[in-house]
């Protein structure tokens, strides 16, 4: 029976579970693009983005047999984003990133997107390349949570289930990173 | 700070907005590809080594299933035999069974030496007759099995073989006791030899009876004149005949024989 496209995540991954492979293509579709983001804003460095990014589906992947529905697929995916990248930082010991430090250099700079979207004007460019700016100065936990909500669609509970922590918490962090970006936006609205 | 329109504190949808508008950057074409190679290859979809393995699953199977069937038929028919053969009496061994053993149960009287009879007096004597025709030995004595398959007196015997019609006659009265073993054989195969012992033939089933073991029964029939001389034998012959005994006479002739090869024999003992 072919897969259906516009079946849920849940039901996408269950069938993969079950063995069907286009199953997988589909949430791949979905979500590749936010999984990539999310990492690649957490990391500010596009090589090490992809190495984690294929290390996060590979583990979907791998543990797709133990897959049951306890949440949403998103905070599934999200969570074994987050770990992964946790488990990074861990190892390498740079959770904590600064401008300022010598390995700023390696970091790429925030520019937006050019190219993909054609009929953006000058000033929407510049636009978008101080919000990502303000969006790289923001604490990796306040930056973790705006992202979580604007890339994966998670709600403030979610977030706090994919990043480990309280939801009081995860709302703060998110409530904080929205103030920040509003006063650093204020000059283009 | 004044919030935007439809902005709450966890939500700012001009926020939200500006973000989609930049945020497209996109995972290279070479991920993709590899990624969804290993998520087919994980569950065995894939152009894979694994998947070339499975498409040989299937005649592997049945290959190893024929080789393992045809494997447990060669084995069952090597002991099929053996195996049917302890849940019968032993008619073997009761055929070679010493005279002397004999003679000595015959003495202790008629009640004796059917206490001694090891066939099951529940058991038809078709059917005893028939298993004991399909196990037989090859160098069994005839005269006895038909004793035991029938009581009824077949007419018109043949010169030269004079038990033969009697174990044809007893070949039909056992018959449906041979489909219950046929049936039998067909849920648990057994030997070819006993397949062939049994065969649909009035011949075979003849050749099988002549083949059979000395039945119990049998003896029973003359354990009273195993120290009586030949006279005696014969008197009891012609005794039966009249009375009509036609196939147990037989019997007690072929025996007689057996034990008196050199005494010839009068007409009213003649097999009929």
């Amino acid at each position: 029976m072919p897969t259906d496209p516009d079946a849920t995540d849940e039901t996408l991954m269950l069938g993969y579970r079950d063995g069907d492979a286009a199953a997988f293509d589909i949430l791949y579709v979905r979500h590749k693009g936010g999984v990539y983001r999310y990492l690649l804003r957490q990391c500010r460095n596009a090589a090490l983005a992809e190495e984690l990014f294929q290390d996060v589906w590979m583990n979907l992947i791998r543990a797709r047999a133990g897959y049951v529905v306890q949440a949403r697929f998103s905070t599934y995916l999200y969570r074994i984003a987050h770990n992964r990248l946790m488990d990074h930082f861990r190892r390498h010991d740079n959770h904590t990133v600064s401008l300022d430090d010598e390995s700023a250099a390696a970091i790429d700079e925030p520019v937006a997107p050019a190219g993909l979207q054609p009929d953006i004007s000058a000033e929407s460019r510049a636009q978008a390349a101080q919000l990502l700016t303000l969006l790289e100065k923001l604490p990796d936990e306040q930056r973790e949570a705006f992202v979580l909500q604007q890339e994966g669609g998670l709600s403030v509970e979610e977030i706090a289930e994919a990043t480990g922590v309280a939801r009081e918490t995860a709302k703060s962090r998110l409530r904080y990173a929205l103030v920040k970006l509003r006063e650093g936006m204020q000059s283009w609205r | 700070m004044a919030l935007n329109p439809g902005t709450d504190m966890e939500h700012d949808p001009q926020l939200a907005a500006d973000y989609r508008r930049v945020s497209a950057e996109m995972p290279p074409a070479s991920l993709d590809d590899r990624l969804r190679a290993a998520a087919r290859r994980e569950v065995g979809a894939g152009p894979s080594r694994k998947r070339f393995g499975s498409a040989w699953q299937m005649p592997l199977s049945l290959a190893a299933v024929v080789v393992l069937s045809v494997t447990m038929v060669l084995m069952m028919r090597e002991e099929g035999v053996d195996r049917i053969a302890p849940d019968l009496p032993p008619p073997a061994a009761e055929a070679v069974a010493p005279q002397v053993a004999v003679e000595s149960a015959a003495r202790q009287g008629r009640a004796e030496a059917s206490r001694l009879s090891p066939v099951p007096e529940a058991l038809p004597p078709a059917v005893t007759g028939t298993q004991q025709a399909d196990l037989a030995p090859a160098n069994a004595t005839p005269p006895l099995m038909a004793k035991a398959k029938s009581a009824s007196a077949p007419p018109a015997p043949a010169p030269g073989a004079p038990l033969r019609d009697e174990s044809v006659s007893a070949e039909r009265n056992v018959a449906p006791a041979q489909e219950t073993l046929r049936a039998m054989r067909r849920s648990a195969p057994v030997g070819a030899a006993a397949d062939s012992a049994a065969g649909p033939t009035p011949g075979g089933a003849a050749t099988a009876a002549m083949s059979a073991p000395v039945p119990v029964e049998g003896r029973v029939l003359w354990h009273d004149l195993v120290n009586e001389p030949a006279e005696k034998w014969l008197q009891r012959i012609a005794e039966w005949r009249r009375a009509g005994r036609t196939a147990d006479a037989n019997l007690l002739l072929a025996e007689c024989r057996r034990r008196f090869p050199d005494l010839p024999l009068p007409d009213d003992a003649a097999v009929r």
